[in-house]
């Protein structure tokens, strides 16, 4: 049947028709083919484009929160969370090289700042609080009548530091539930004051918890800094001695009338 | 042979004629076959140019079969001649239509195995299927074959 039926085949394709153009039209078509897949390609590529940058689009607006939420400020009891003390605050930023080479951190304490003060908490390497530190800065034109701590209406005698500036320091250790170091200084070319102190922990019957977290010659140090007098706006000043809204200094910084 | 074209061109010169004339013995229209025969080939010729055929003649005759068979999934008895083909002989006709009856995959295997004359091996990859399926096909296509033109011809006849 194989050879009879191979022998009936070609009879069968008695009226095949001659061959015309096909090659070229093979070709002519090979070349569509080409081009249609390329397109259909491209079109692929633009149509996986689209929907990877959909789906991130889509991820992001869905998985990331719609509004960050505000960092949380670090309060006087949560001394274990204590911020790093090199943070963006030129005052801070003063403070903390002090208070970090007694292994110990600062941070702000609230309300922690105003026009003209700022006052922060520092706590040990335990995160156990030791205490404040006040800063503010007054605008004093004439002649300061620095205060005796030991006798209020007198003028205590002022030591000299470089710059111009002239200070009085005052450590007082006699009430141990508030001790306190705390400085002076005014730079006399422009009457620009400022008072630090450092104060221990009150109200905790601990002598030693009360002991200031800088020591008096660290707060001197910190005072007749006169790069202290510049971290402060040109426009920021203590109208109060020790009172409003300025922090509450053991020596109030007198203002005259 | 992949991407060059000159050996494409030959390829396609040399099959286009055998290629067309399977197609019509599967299809049974020449219109119809020449038109199979230029897209096999076509696909042949833009595979080849990206380096994806590695057997011109297999993935030719697969391509075609795959196609008619296709085509033909309803088994249609349509015998169209040429036009302005001469008388074809009435053993002719009755041979195309007793092909006709066949399953087209039935159909692919004589096709290819005794008219185009590859041999079981070639077929089963042709039309992916094993050694015994091509075997039982020829087997069961040439019988109802030979019983279609007994039975045609003596209604002929008779």
């Amino acid at each position: 049947m194989t050879v009879q039926l191979n022998r009936l085949l070609e009879h069968v394709l008695d009226g095949e028709p001659p061959l015309g153009d096909e090659i070229d039209a093979v070709f002519r078509r090979a070349d569509r083919l080409r081009r249609r897949r390329t397109q259909a390609l491209i079109a692929a590529a633009v149509v996986v484009v689209a929907v990877v940058v959909a789906t991130g689009y889509a991820l992001t607006t869905l998985l990331m929160p719609a509004k960050v939420a505000s960092t949380p400020v670090a309060s006087a009891g949560a001394f274990s969370a204590a911020l790093p003390s090199a943070v963006a605050d030129p005052v801070l930023a003063l403070i903390a090289p002090i208070v970090d080479g007694r292994k110990m951190h600062i941070y702000p304490r609230p309300p922690e700042r105003g026009s003209g003060w700022r006052q922060y908490s520092i706590a040990d390497r335990d995160g156990k609080p030791r205490g404040t530190v006040e800063v503010a800065v007054y605008s004093i034109a004439d002649d300061l009548c620095f205060p005796v701590l030991a006798a209020p209406g007198k003028c205590a005698k002022t030591r000299w530091a470089p710059a111009g500036i002239e200070y009085v320091r005052y450590d007082d250790d006699r009430d141990p539930d508030w001790q306190t170091h705390q400085i002076i200084a005014r730079r006399i070319t422009d009457g620009r004051t400022v008072a630090v102190m450092a104060t221990g922990e009150r109200g905790t019957g601990d002598a030693s918890r009360a002991k200031p977290g800088l020591t008096g010659a660290q707060v001197e140090q910190l005072g007749t800094d006169r790069r202290l007098f510049d971290t402060f706006g040109a426009s920021e000043q203590c109208f109060a001695p020790s009172s409003g809204d300025c922090p509450a200094f053991k020596v109030p910084v007198p203002l005259g009338d | 042979m992949s991407g060059d074209d000159d050996g494409l061109r030959d390829f396609v010169t040399s099959r286009l004629k055998h290629l067309r004339r399977s197609a019509f013995l599967m299809c049974g229209d020449w219109k119809l076959a020449t038109e199979l025969t230029e897209a096999c080939l076509a696909r042949v010729v833009a595979d080849s140019r990206r380096g994806a055929v590695a057997d011109p003649d297999v993935y030719a005759y697969a391509d075609l079969m795959e196609t008619c068979r296709r085509r033909n999934r309803r088994r249609e008895h349509v015998f169209v001649a040429s036009a302005g083909a001469g008388g074809v002989a009435a053993e002719s006709i009755l041979l195309l239509d007793a092909l006709h009856k066949l399953a087209p995959r039935c159909r692919a295997v004589l096709v290819l195995r005794h008219w185009d004359g590859f041999d079981a091996d070639a077929v089963s990859a042709m039309l992916d299927l094993d050694d015994e399926r091509v075997a039982a096909y020829e087997r069961a296509g040439l019988a109802a074959l030979e019983r279609l033109l007994t039975d045609s011809e003596a209604a002929l006849t008779g």
